[in-house]
């Protein structure tokens, strides 16, 4: 083995990496890892998850005329839509309601945490079938196949005050095995972890330079599968240090304007985040918006006031801003952005205040991507209790979220000795959505 | 697969325990002493007839005049066989009665390798004879396939894969170095008996099948690996140890395996029936929960049968706390509509799962895999039935599905794959190495390490990893490379480095309870964080991500000089003579001449010692090298 000399190593370099580093970090493999995908760009996915469950009736499905222990404590207000209202705990969001289409028809049948966000992630029940479903990140990527940018990963999970006990279902690839496993940024302010390296750049990289002829020596000898994986684990950590696109994840480069805009507060900036993330063609991101470990579960009048004076007004300023700016950049139409919890609230407001939870009609909203902005599907009945048009399950859901994703519902994955479908069979995609 | 196919591979098993019959005759033993009384007048002596000699197995196999008489394998293309069944010969003196035509006819047709020789059951061949049967199997397919063993792996090579293998840990570089210049012929057996006797090999052991054992419930894990490490360290039979975990009563640590396949705390039949069946029986039956096995003959009701023996295990939440077989089942049924009798559950029986099809509801009773319904006394416990069948010497599946995973675990994956899933549809890739080690492990008491004892001591898996053809390694031409399980990967960073933890500033990312890593041993989130392969998936399967390798490249463990860094910085050591150590350490070998070129060109721009041998070190702990096993 001879020495290479720094020239010699950036000849390496410019094979494959095309970073701003002098050094061929691995330059040969970068060639094979950063194929673009063939054909049209993708779509690009970002959900918002808020956990706990929110009130239908406190938010897109207002029920004005109901008695006042249905109706609740909040007045609509018209929205960009006309003939569509809004609580009038989100007035930005009412404002940008033309670019989202209201499905008020959600009838799920599960009403227990646990259960329902396994349900609305994966498209699946629990335990159908004995197999652990992906979550929709996981799925809708794996299903679009390989990243176009192998410096950057493929699904990002963000937001603080996961439900430690149960929060498995956000980032669970289930059958598709940990390859589709999220990166995880819980402090969306705070970046990915270990992006920086201990080092200054130059003995970052002479020290790399020496650990890639090491990586080419082991693989000459032993190009074995598990070798060829650590060496393209690595090339991507370091193609993702190296990449300007890793600068996605650094807030504070954005303008203070646009921060502020946002919200300082995890939601706001997760969606902020995200908006960097898919800016730089990160396919799917997951918000997870719950400003307290209770989220939206309100079930007391205590949980209802924090939904109040926490939960509404960060949604309001966050959910607004994004797709706004969404939609300014020209990134709307190439973006669908998903809007849910796992399962509404009760019709009837308990005498504290609080609802229990629902999950026989409640409402999600979809927007970009295609989605028809202003369009209204489904409809419930006088006190928000029952579906009387359009019906959705989580199954319809998931196979209408691939629709928009341009996902076929039908791709069906290997799992051992058994094919599963992407969604389940029987599920009708929304198709006038769109 | 269909029923008598079944029945057939349970016959076979129950005729090559009984002594009477060898299902595999030996030459010396069955076939000679025939072909003597038969044959050997006229071939055999000086001059045998036609230049056959029958009276050798080198004769037999030489053949005559006019050619081979036995081809191994083929009965239609044996002349001997096929002379002597139509009773052609012999040409003179009694024919062979059907009792000898039927060991003739099985030598020849089982002869397909022609090397491994049967035990009598309950005598153990030893070490080397097994590993011998072990080594002969492989070399007899690699013949057959056209290929060639590599070569032996040299000392450093087979120091560290051994070292990681039973212990879960690098060697020091001080033992490393006695290793490399000890020149005694059995320097290889010695190592393997000092592993196996350490107590690291328990713990390592311990920590792998705590979670398989517990594979959702990591809380539970640390209580079970410690006693699992217990049992390992003290030799325990394996079986001894799976009866504990079946039988479980109480509040001990063995309880774990139960509880670990548990919702609201109380056990779950159906999930212990499917992780019993997977881990002890090597059998994949979870399908059959819902629904008749689609691609086994395994029915709803054999899933349900061997659910109903959990189906009184419960957590007692009042004093006397504890888990126990309780006298109200588990499942309880909805009362029956009118006209409808009541179902009766007393005893062993369980009711079919609600969410399991067009069945749920009907009860099915205690049975035995593919064997019988047990008297049980109604009043249970039922548990320990269940522990004494799966675990009894002829049981049929106890041994082949345990040799499998130890295998897997030495060689990164299972003589059967996956390796829960033994078939008669998915055979064994060497299904003589199979037989022979089951064999040799039930003799020994179920002594898993002595089983290991012998994987280790045979050729077989000290050769080479080192090697370009994909077909070789599939068939153990050479070894394969596997990946460090995570709990190994930190004990070894630990060892190599010398400091006291490696913390990791991560989120965990997946699975289980507790999210937020600050209050946990450095450890626990180490292994959790890197923990990203599904217990059961192959060794040679690298699923680290972009996480993991960020954390081994800038965490704040590395950055900072470490003690075996400072203790060179201090010795004022040459770099040449450093470069040699970190090697030592971390790769348990020293540098080629063109490596230590490599870093001392690298040490020498280097002013600060301590930054340059941290950046040695760095590298490589980074390498591909250090984190799998070669």
């Amino acid at each position: 083995m001879s020495q290479l000399t720094r020239r010699e190593l950036f000849c390496l370099s410019a094979a494959g990496v095309g970073g701003a580093s002098a050094s061929g970090w691995l330059g040969a493999l970068a060639a094979h890892a950063a194929k673009p995908l063939a054909g049209k760009k993708a779509k690009q996915c970002i959900l918002l998850w808020m956990d706990g469950g929110p009130s239908h009736h406190d938010t897109f499905d207002m029920k004005p005329d109901a008695p006042a222990d249905v109706r609740g404590e909040f007045t609509p207000i018209q929205s960009s839509v006309t003939g569509l209202q809004v609580t009038e705990m989100l007035p930005r969001v009412a404002k940008v309601m033309h670019l989202a289409a209201v499905i008020r028809g959600m009838s799920t049948g599960e009403s227990e945490h646990g259960r329902a966000r396994t349900y609305l992630h994966t498209g699946y029940r629990v335990g159908a079938g004995g197999l652990q479903y992906p979550t929709m990140g996981s799925l809708m990527t794996a299903a679009a196949g390989e990243p176009a940018d192998a410096a950057m990963p493929n699904f990002v999970v963000t937001g603080t005050h996961l439900n430690p006990a149960n929060w498995s279902y956000v980032a669970s690839p289930g059958h598709l095995g940990p390859r589709h496993t999220p990166l995880i940024v819980a402090d969306p302010a705070g970046g990915v972890a270990n992006l920086k390296p201990g080092v200054d750049d130059a003995e970052f990289d002479d020290r790399a330079a020496v650990l890639d002829q090491m990586t080419r020596g082991f693989l000459r000898d032993r190009p074995a599968p598990p070798a060829a994986a650590q060496a393209t684990a690595y090339q991507r950590a370091v193609q993702l240090m190296r990449s300007p696109k890793g600068k996605a994840f650094d807030l504070s480069a954005e303008p203070l304007k646009v921060r502020a805009t946002y919200g300082d507060h995890a939601f706001g900036k997760g969606c902020l985040l995200a908006r960097r993330l898919v800016e730089v063609g990160v396919p799917f991101v997951e918000v997870y918006h719950a400003p307290t470990p209770g989220g939206w579960d309100n079930h007391t009048g205590a949980r209802a006031k924090e939904v109040k004076t926490l939960a509404l007004p960060q949604l309001d300023q966050g959910m607004s801003a994004l797709l706004a700016d969404l939609k300014d950049r020209g990134l709307l139409d190439n973006t669908l952005v998903v809007w849910m919890g796992e399962f509404g609230r009760t019709p009837k407001v308990k005498p504290d205040g609080g609802r229990d939870h629902y999950a026989r009609a409640w409402t999600t909203l979809l927007a970009g991507g295609g989605v028809q902005g202003g369009a209204i599907v489904g409809r419930t009945d006088k006190t928000g209790a029952t579906v009387e048009d359009r019906p959705v399950s989580a199954a319809d859901f998931m196979a209408t979220v691939c629709q928009a994703l341009g996902v076929d519902p039908e791709t069906e994955f290997q799992v051992g000795e058994r094919p599963v479908r992407a969604v389940d069979k029987g599920s009708k995609p929304l198709t006038e959505l769109f | 697969m269909t029923r008598p196919q079944l029945l057939t591979g349970i016959v076979a098993y129950v005729l090559l325990s009984a002594p009477a019959v060898a299902a595999e005759p030996s030459f010396e033993k069955d076939v000679l002493p025939i072909l003597r009384a038969h044959c050997v007048s006229c071939h055999g002596g000086d001059k045998p007839k036609a230049g056959l000699d029958l009276s050798t197995e080198k004769g037999v196999t030489a053949g005559g005049k006019s050619g081979a008489v036995v081809k191994p394998g083929s009965l239609k293309e044996s002349p001997l066989w096929l002379n002597v069944s139509t009773d052609k010969m012999p040409a003179t003196g009694p024919k062979l009665t059907d009792e000898e035509k039927a060991v003739l006819r099985t030598w020849v047709a089982g002869a397909k390798t022609g090397t491994v020789q049967p035990v009598k059951p309950g005598q153990k061949r030893g070490v080397t004879a097994a590993a011998k049967a072990v080594d002969d199997a492989i070399e007899a397919r690699l013949a057959k396939d056209g290929l060639k063993p590599a070569e032996q792996a040299d000392d450093s090579e087979f120091l560290r894969r051994v070292y990681l293998d039973l212990t879960g840990v690098v060697p020091t570089a001080e033992k490393a170095v006695a290793f490399l210049d000890d020149t005694s012929p059995d320097r290889r057996a010695r190592l393997i008996d000092e592993l196996l006797a350490s107590p690291e090999h328990g713990r390592f052991a311990g920590e792998q099948w705590a979670a398989l054992l517990s594979a959702e419930e990591p809380e539970l894990r640390p209580k079970l690996a410690a006693w699992l490490a217990d049992q390992f360290n003290r030799g325990r039979g394996w079986n001894a140890v799976v009866s504990d975990l079946i039988a479980a009563d109480g509040t001990g640590p063995e309880t774990n395996f139960v509880m670990a396949h548990a919702e609201n705390k109380q056990p779950v039949p159906e999930k212990l029936a499917g992780a019993t069946a997977r881990l002890f029986l090597g059998l994949q039956l979870q399908c059959a929960e819902c629904h008749n096995h689609p691609f086994t003959e395994w029915k709803q009701t054999d899933f349900w049968a061997l659910a109903a023996f959990y189906s009184r295990a419960r957590m007692a939440t009042k004093p006397p706390a504890g888990l126990s077989d309780s006298e109200t089942p588990v499942i309880k049924l909805p009362p029956p509509k009118k006209g409808e009798p009541a179902v009766d559950l007393s005893g062993a029986v369980i009711p079919i799962g609600a969410n399991a099809g067009r069945a749920a509801g009907k009860p099915v009773r205690a049975k035995f895999l593919g064997g019988p319904e047990p008297g049980l006394d109604p009043k249970g416990p039922f548990r320990p039935a269940l522990a004494a069948w799966i675990t009894a010497a002829d049981n049929p599946y106890f041994a082949d599905a345990t040799v499998n995973r130890v295998w897997a675990e030495l060689f990164g994956r299972g003589l059967v794959n996956p390796v829960d899933d033994l078939s008669p549809e998915n055979p064994a890739s060497h299904p003589e190495v199979l037989r022979a080690l089951a064999d040799e492990f039930r003799a020994s008491g179920f002594d898993r390490k002595h089983l290991i004892r012998c994987i280790c001591n045979s050729k077989t898996y000290q050769r080479t990893s080192r090697g370009t053809d994909t077909a070789g390694e599939k068939v153990y031409a050479r070894v394969p490379v596997k990946v460090m399980a995570p709990g190994a990967l930190y004990d070894s960073l630990v060892r190599t480095t010398g400091v006291k933890e490696v913390r990791l500033d991560v989120y965990l990312p997946s699975g289980g309870r507790g999210g937020v890593t600050a209050k946990r041993p450095a450890r626990e989130v180490f292994v959790r964080f890197f923990g990203t392969r599904d217990p059961d998936a192959p060794g040679t399967e690298y699923t680290h991500g972009i996480p993991q390798a960020l954390g081994l490249l800038n965490g704040p463990t590395f950055t900072r000089p470490t003690p075996v860094v400072e203790q060179l910085v201090k010795d004022k050591v040459m770099p040449e003579k450093a470069v040699e150590r970190l090697y030592l350490a971390a790769l348990a070998r020293r540098p080629t001449a063109d490596e230590t070129k490599l870093m001392t060109a690298y040490l020498a721009k280097r002013t600060d010692p301590a930054i340059g041998y941290a950046g040695v070190l760095w590298i490589l702990l980074n390498s591909p090298e250090f984190v799998l096993i070669r």
